[in-house]
């Protein structure tokens, strides 16, 4: 077809669109994942032990790490809509954040003299926990796979190994609120192989859901 | 690493095509796309025709003639269907930039794909500057590629030969010759969208 043939059927196809904003695309993940944190809470899901489980280090540990990551990794997703933002630094900023949170993690053993009892693993229990923060990251992957597609993202692996994590992080954070296990060796091998078992699914499966 | 090799392997050959949009156009792009998002179809006319100009300019550098006109359309597409995604905040050029240089690299990415077809630059051309400009940009790129598959990109994708003509000229199977073409050209384009990356 002819260039001019193309500017005219574009021209003839013009309407009035929406610019795109990031806060209304933030505010709509938000919403997404604090209506499913609040069906959690409202199905009785969480753990019958919770009031006791807010005096365990390693269950503070679990949430703020879940949450710091999720947030930062969902401010890289948001950005990275946009065709003249890179997910390069935040994925960089992320990978020194999962590192730290491990670090302290680690840290956290040694100053509560806590025990790595490498018998907590627990394989079953840790295949639960695995299926468990897959099916709570599902809303908020979903809801980033729709606004990625919707935006132009110029860097589909980078941006879908993003949003997997950030999803990843926020399953691993509404599960926290169900595992009962907060022995240090199950906590930092589980969640994290989970976490990046998630994020390597949605950097295998999105791209090809978001190219355009 | 890639940070260290940029100055060398510098992708972009001055051009006008490359510099920005003359400062009269700049501003006025800026406008005449705010004024397309409203639906206001003879601004946005006008800004086609002068995008469709540059793109062909930019374009000339990084593909190959028989290439170009596709890119462009597919271009012009693609900035009717994202024009949402533009912020009137911010210059419009770094968003057509941003835009023109990930087409380029899906391009590349389906080159990579297909080792077997579309040379990288034509050989005979009625007008030869693009094509030599492309030899040159390419040739730099071509340098930063192990041996073998340098040479299996120039035999089949320079020169012109048959994978199987390649293939006994340099002594690598037929199928080496394809995955080193591969590789190759998956390695040139991460090399550009790291430049891209670390340059934004």
């Amino acid at each position: 077809m002819h260039r001019n043939d193309t500017i005219e059927r574009l021209v003839a196809d013009l309407r009035p669109v929406r610019v795109r904003n990031w806060r209304v695309d933030g505010l709509l993940l938000a919403c997404v994942c604090v209506a499913e944190l609040l069906a959690f809470l409202a199905l009785g899901l969480a753990r019958p032990d919770f009031a006791a489980a807010l005096a365990v280090p390693m269950f503070w540990w679990k949430c703020v790490a879940s949450w710091l990551l999720a947030f930062v990794g969902f401010v890289v997703a948001i950005r990275a809509i946009s065709p003249t933002h890179s997910p390069s630094a935040g994925t960089r900023i992320l990978s020194v954040l999962a590192f730290a949170a491990v670090i302290a993690g680690l840290v956290l053993v040694q100053i509560g003299d806590l025990r790595f009892d490498w018998l907590a693993v627990r394989w079953p229990e840790g295949a639960k926990c695995l299926v468990s923060m897959m099916i709570f990251s599902l809303p908020a992957a979903a809801c980033l796979g729709v606004l990625l597609r919707r935006g132009a993202p110029t860097d589909l692996a980078g941006t879908s190994w993003v949003a997997g994590f950030a999803a990843a992080s926020w399953g691993a954070l509404v599960y926290t609120f169900e595992c009962r296990h907060d022995e240090a060796a199950f906590v930092l091998i589980w969640y994290a192989v989970g976490i990046v078992a998630i994020a390597s699914a949605v950097r295998v499966l999105l791209p090809s859901l978001i190219r355009w | 690493m890639i940070a260290v090799m940029r100055p060398k392997h510098e992708v972009k050959t001055p051009s006008r095509s490359d510099a920005d949009p003359g400062e009269a156009s700049e501003s006025a792009w800026d406008g005449m796309m705010i004024a397309a998002q409203a639906g206001q179809g003879g601004v946005y006319r006008r800004l086609l025709e002068e995008v469709a100009v540059w793109l062909r300019a930019y374009f000339a550098n990084r593909l190959p003639a028989s290439m170009i006109d596709d890119a462009v359309q597919e271009m012009l597409i693609a900035l009717h269907e994202k024009r949402h995604t533009y912020d009137p905040s911010r210059p419009f050029r770094y968003w057509l930039r941003a835009i023109a240089r990930y087409k380029w690299i899906d391009r590349l990415r389906v080159m990579a794909a297909q080792p077997d077809e579309t040379p990288l630059v034509d050989p005979v051309a009625g007008d030869h500057a693009p094509a030599v400009m492309s030899a040159v940009v390419l040739e730099r790129l071509l340098q930063t590629l192990k041996p073998a598959q340098a040479v299996a990109i120039r035999l089949v994708k320079l020169q012109g030969l048959t994978v199987q003509e390649a293939a006994r000229q340099t002594g690598q199977s037929a199928s080496l010759i394809k995955v080193n073409i591969h590789r190759g050209l998956a390695r040139l384009t991460a090399l550009v969208r790291g430049a891209g990356n670390a340059s934004e």
